[in-house]
């Protein structure tokens, strides 16, 4: 894997585009909590009702709630990194690079097993920045202590990036046109995702659909602060079976692109 | 053998690309692919290289079923140079390098041979077609390979770096090397390989030894007043091989390669009372051998 990862690092490091959207990415993630403490901070300065309605809205700032509102409220730009990883593997089908990388000797497994380390590295960068904010705006919140169950939405939001980031890499793989997919992955993540969840739980008259749909499932791993607080739109969920539901997608999109890959005509 | 391919068939959806195709490749000839656009030479190439998977029909490299090991000891150029078009010359011959697990790799000396060393840190998409395809050979050179593939390795480049081309795959024929070399260009093929495999429509027509395959009769044109005389005094010369349907006025004679005397037709013809008034050795040009060996 080692290997595989430095011919990933070759082919990024002069990648201008992929440099200028990472870092943008990176102070989004970092700047949409500071923006969300910031509103939080001037409410929570005001009268009785402001603090009302700064506590429902923002959530909490201190630790261990830091965690949950920080995950959530960075799990927004998720997105980002999907749109990252879908312009650096469909550069590969623009370029042909994808033939003559097997061209010149590598497995055809390795070359998605490559892209599938580059998605999983990308999912813990993200992890990391969403836990330094959270212990950034936990300690100048200053209260509260750190508990292994605030510690747990870190983990969640681990899991929660590997779905979004590696549901668009499948995504450039079948599509291999950077505009479709980028397109696709957008509409499909903020509209039809929910729609397909909304239309099985109604047909069901239950909440499987919020169970079996990949990103919806995996956002239901990290509690809405917002409608925590005001109105439960789902019901309560189990998290264990959203938690193992989440990784078996995650399982099937290792295990489907490369046995893709494997078989068809490049 | 370097590459021993058996019954190999390739179908895209009804379309057969390849038809129970087999030949040999042996150590240290240059092996050319011959055949006219669509006749399969690609397809065939890229089932050899891993990037397509063929129907039926089975592929031995270095006398073993290939893998990746195999390709990596293989320079080779498919179709058209796919580089990183946002890197430099030199950080994509840096990452086939990689991939072929070639450790300190000559990518200053490749790039000399093929004249780009001048612009090794040029990004790739300021290339002309020409300095793309000499890139393309630069990365097969990577390693010193002792076999190459080439598909249709002078695409794109002027005359100038046609004969650079051609000279050094010759070179590296001398140096012992097994090049396979896939063209549409008769000529380029005569010149440079030593075997020759010719395809048409998916089907393999003709293979051997250049000479063999690719022999060109000697023609000569004749024409006399009275044709039908003519037509008669040639029904008992012996020595060629065919004789041509009169075609305005004049009649062509084939005759074996380095065999035709004109002086003796001449004689034979006088000899049986005929005057010729046109003696003319004509040289049977590739192209038309080309179309005679792939037409219908």
């Amino acid at each position: 894997m080692k290997h595989l990862l430095t011919l990933e690092w070759m082919k990024v490091r002069r990648y201008r585009t992929f440099w200028v959207l990472f870092t943008l990415f990176m102070i989004s993630m970092f700047g949409i909590s500071f923006m969300w403490w910031y509103f939080n901070h001037q409410l929570s300065q005001g009268d009785m009702g402001a603090k009302m309605v700064s506590s429902m809205i923002f959530g909490s700032f201190n630790f261990p709630g830091v965690f949950n509102t920080i995950t959530q409220i960075s799990s927004w730009l998720l997105y980002f990194p999907g749109f990252v990883i879908i312009f650096h593997t469909t550069n590969e089908f623009t370029f042909k690079t994808h033939r003559q990388n097997i061209i010149d000797g590598l497995e055809r497994a390795d070359f998605i097993k490559a892209k599938l380390g580059f998605a999983f590295i990308l999912a813990i960068l993200c992890t990391l920045i969403v836990f330094l904010s959270s212990l950034f705006f936990g300690i100048i919140s200053g209260g509260g202590s750190i508990t292994l169950e605030g510690l747990s939405y870190i983990g969640y939001f681990f899991v929660q990036s590997c779905i979004y980031i590696l549901f668009a890499l499948l995504l450039a793989l079948l599509l291999r046109r950077a505009a479709l997919a980028v397109g696709i992955y957008f509409i499909y993540g903020i509209l039809f995702d929910f729609l397909l969840a909304l239309w099985i739980s109604k047909g069901t008259d239950s909440t499987l659909g919020f169970y079996l749909m990949p990103l919806q499932v995996s956002d239901q791993l990290i509690p809405n602060v917002i409608t925590e607080k005001t109105v439960s739109l789902m019901g309560s969920y189990k998290t264990n079976i959203a938690l193992i539901i989440s990784v078996a997608w995650i399982a099937f999109y290792c295990w489907f692109p490369v046995r893709k890959f494997s078989n068809e005509d490049l | 053998m370097v590459l021993e391919i058996n019954n190999l068939s390739k179908n895209y959806g009804s379309i057969q690309a390849l038809k129970n195709v087999s030949f040999s490749v042996p150590t240290g000839t240059v092996f050319g692919i011959l055949g006219p656009n669509g006749s399969g030479k690609t397809t065939m190439l890229g089932i050899i290289m891993d990037v397509l998977r063929a129907t039926s029909g089975s592929i031995q490299l270095f006398g073993h079923t290939p893998t990746a090991t195999d390709r990596k000891k293989i320079g080779t150029l498919l179709e058209t140079p796919n580089f990183y078009h946002y890197m430099s010359a030199y950080d994509n011959l840096a990452i086939s390098a990689a991939i072929k697990g070639i450790k300190d790799p000559d990518i200053d000396g490749v790039l000399q041979k093929v004249n780009l060393h001048q612009r090794k840190h040029s990004k790739f998409q300021t290339y002309s077609l020409g300095m793309k395809q000499r890139l393309a050979i630069a990365a097969c050179l990577l390693g010193d390979p002792e076999v190459m593939v080439f598909d249709e390795p002078t695409n794109g480049l002027d005359p100038v770096g046609i004969a650079e081309i051609r000279d050094l795959i010759k070179r590296l024929a001398k140096e012992g090397k097994s090049i396979i070399m896939a063209s549409h260009l008769l000529d380029e093929v005569e010149k440079v390989c030593t075997h020759v495999a010719i395809l048409k429509k998916g089907v393999l027509i003709a293979e051997g030894h250049v000479d063999e395959i690719l022999v060109n009769d000697d023609i000569v044109e004749i024409s006399a007043a009275n044709l039908s005389e003519l037509q008669a005094a040639l029904e008992n010369m012996n020595g060629y091989t065919k004789i041509g349907a009169a075609d305005n006025g004049k009649i062509s004679i084939y005759f074996p390669p380095g065999t035709a005397n004109l002086g003796q037709l001449n004689e034979h013809c006088f000899r049986r009372g005929v005057v010729l008034n046109h003696l003319q050795a004509k040289k049977k040009s590739l192209e038309s051998k080309f179309i005679e060996l792939t037409n219908e």
